[in-house]
């Protein structure tokens, strides 16, 4: 399974809350987890993210925080076309 | 059944196509996950990424496996994690958000060779119409639910100008000021302060609980804390018992001693 993983930055380095997200992501991945931050390259805590199995990190351009380029964007690095789709959560318990 | 954009019936299923784009089409055609955080950023953006393709989101996960082949199975919290769900999630591409008190980060038996990729996304007009001017609601720019130091404020605190020992002892641990519901309703601080249930989820490595009962409603917006300290005059309150660390006394005396000890280990 490929995982792309929405990672968000702090005053010291990846927020906590994206570390259990990158935790879990690597549990479903096949290979590396592939990290996308909102940042320039150079504010990126690579060796942060390495530790935690990220294999390669789409360092997307951002002026700010805006939900809905940041989910274009997010969309267009992991290449999920933007067409209705056919898929349900079902609850089982 | 949930989902944004997903209606999720078999009737749907059947006739609403999916495309997943060639740059993570296996020829094996496994699926794929897109994560984040459950923070309000990750919900957000997942939120309109469902919105925009159409596939179904799944938020708050505590767990996620692919064991069963096609389809995830995911444990997430409903109803702000006082309920657990089994669910199972039937998409090509898994969209879904890591709950912010799930597991504790757990790094790589060994790091990992990276490569970087710089990117400028090509956005349409109306992707910028909303945008956040964000201030920091701390020292190091952390915010609520990010932060690593929250001191926390309940109605022991007694009065809005009683939060100021609550500030200084947050700024000189790095942290910030989270508050119980009932303080957001007495007007003392804001609602983007309040943790619990219809507050935001913390989850530092330290909450330091000042006059706080520990109502479950608030329990519920702090259990992901790595470790509590508790402050009260009641021994009996249910946050005390929650607390890895409990001072029964006056926060009034407790804080400005702590500040005190602190800035007296403070060099220079």
């Amino acid at each position: 399974m490929t995982v792309f993983c929405l990672v968000e930055l702090d005053s010291l380095g990846v927020a906590d809350a994206s570390l259990r997200a990158l935790t879990v992501g690597r549990t479903l991945a096949s290979s590396g987890v592939a990290a996308v931050v909102f940042a320039d390259a150079a504010e990126i805590p690579v060796a942060e993210l390495a530790a935690y199995g990220v294999t390669d990190i789409y360092a997307v351009t951002s002026d700010g925080y805006a939900p809905l380029a940041w989910a274009r964007a997010l969309a267009a690095v992991a290449g999920v076309s933007l067409v209705a789709g056919a898929a349900s959560v079902a609850e089982v318990a | 059944m949930v989902g944004v954009g997903g209606t999720g019936t078999a009737e749907s299923e059947s006739c609403v196509k999916m495309v997943v784009g060639a740059a993570i089409l296996t020829p094996d055609h496994e699926i794929h996950a897109v994560i984040a955080a459950g923070t309000d950023h990750g919900n957000e953006v997942l939120a309109h990424l469902g919105a925009l393709t159409g596939l179904p989101m799944a938020a708050n996960c505590l767990s996620a496996s692919a064991e069963s082949g096609s389809c995830l199975d995911l444990v997430r919290q409903r109803w702000a994690g006082l309920l657990l769900e089994e669910a199972v999630l039937d998409a090509p591409v898994a969209l879904l958000t890591v709950a912010t008190d799930a597991g504790a980060p757990c790094p790589a038996s060994e790091p990992a060779d990276v490569t970087i990729h710089a990117i400028t996304p090509a956005l349409e007009d109306g992707d910028l119409v909303i945008r956040a001017d964000e201030q920091p609601a701390g020292a190091g720019g952390a915010s609520l639910a990010t932060a690593r130091v929250v001191v926390g404020g309940g109605r022991g605190v007694g009065s809005a100008e009683g939060f100021a020992p609550l500030e200084e002892l947050a700024q000189l641990l790095g942290g910030v000021v989270g508050v119980s519901r009932v303080v957001t309703s007495e007007g003392w601080r804001p609602h983007t302060q309040q943790v619990g249930q219809t507050g935001t989820k913390i989850t530092p490595d330290l909450y330091l609980a000042c006059g706080i009962s520990g109502a479950i409603q608030h329990i519920a917006g702090c259990s992901g804390a790595r470790h509590i300290i508790a402050i009260n005059t009641d021994p009996s309150a249910p946050m005390m018992s929650r607390a890895d660390y409990a001072v029964i006394g006056d926060l009034h005396e407790v804080i400005p001693a702590l500040i005190a000890a602190l800035r007296d280990r403070r060099p220079g």
